[in-house]
């Protein structure tokens, strides 16, 4: 378990900085202005990206995870899955958290302490801000239990990680309505929230006892 | 052996719905099948760390298919 967990912690560490980096390129791939006084803003908007695209992976494998499909494809194993998943999950939070510290640093981003703090108190853009600040506050929700499962939060983890398909809509909703001013992004939020929603929708329709029969069978 | 008797995890495989909780709780003891489903290392459970991590798969499992068994030769009794 503790290395599991040092394991997980140096697996975050890597993907939050390959994320942070990946981010900083798209940022300035999709146009965010020179770097210098601009750095917090194309910092924060880089993080920003990388934590959207983070959460979309680990939407969309946590969704993986119990689709019915995805137990016909036996690569990669099962536990790795949910490894991957606990790393994403670290990962997304820590870019986020990066995002938000990125953007209260920017004297002109208008968001402030208490904007990113308090849902509708940003002085920029204060409805988008709010569906992103408590989006993360739904993330650390579902990942703390998650993290706690068996100890402090038993059971209760479960019924709790439903909440993660708010986690994505508000996110997706957010960077949606604060941070897709270039084609690109937009097309970006096209694609990743097109993907969730293939997920949901099959998860759904495909009927579970077909895998379950096969398992049973074998 | 305990004080308390042999302890060990089983898993009730109708029960079990391929959470992984388990698996990335208890991994020295407890996998995941090819479709996700637990399996359990039946051995006796020895230290108390192992006991910890035991307890806290059993007691994170949405759907109650883990259990420690508690065993004083020959009776066997099943925690929850």
């Amino acid at each position: 378990m503790t290395s599991g967990i040092r394991s997980v912690a140096r697996l975050t560490a890597v993907t939050a900085v390959m994320g942070g980096l990946a981010g900083f390129a798209m940022s300035s791939w999709v146009g965010a202005g020179p770097v210098g006084r601009m750095l917090p803003w194309i910092l924060g908007r880089g993080l920003g990206i990388a934590g959207y695209l983070s959460l979309t992976a680990l939407t969309a494998l946590g969704l993986w995870l119990r689709h019915p499909v995805a137990h016909r494809w036996h690569w990669p194993a099962p536990a790795t899955r949910i490894r991957l998943h606990a790393v994403l999950a670290a990962a997304t939070i820590v870019l986020v958290l990066g995002h938000v510290v990125a953007l209260v640093l920017d004297a002109f981003a208008g968001v402030g302490v208490l904007g990113a703090v308090v849902p509708g108190a940003s002085g920029y853009r204060p409805f988008a801000v709010a569906l992103g600040t408590v989006s993360l506050y739904l993330a650390v929700l579902v990942g703390g239990s998650a993290a706690l499962a068996g100890r402090l939060t038993g059971r209760a983890w479960r019924p709790i990680h439903g909440v993660a398909s708010f986690v994505f809509a508000l996110g997706w909703t957010h960077g949606l309505l604060a941070g897709s001013d270039t084609p690109r992004l937009r097309f970006m939020y096209a694609v990743t929230g097109g993907l969730v929603a293939l997920l949901v929708v099959t998860r759904r329709l495909v009927p579970t006892s077909a895998y379950v029969t096969e398992r049973h069978a074998t | 052996m305990t004080d308390e008797g042999h302890e060990s995890l089983a898993v009730d495989m109708v029960k079990c719905d391929g959470h992984g909780i388990c698996a990335w709780l208890f991994p020295e003891r407890v996998g995941l099948d090819d479709w996700g489903y637990a399996w359990v290392d039946p051995t006796e459970i020895r230290t108390s760390r192992q006991r910890r991590a035991a307890r806290a798969a059993v007691r994170a499992c949405p759907r109650r298919a883990l259990s420690l068994i508690q065993s004083v030769t020959p009776t066997h009794s099943v925690v929850r």
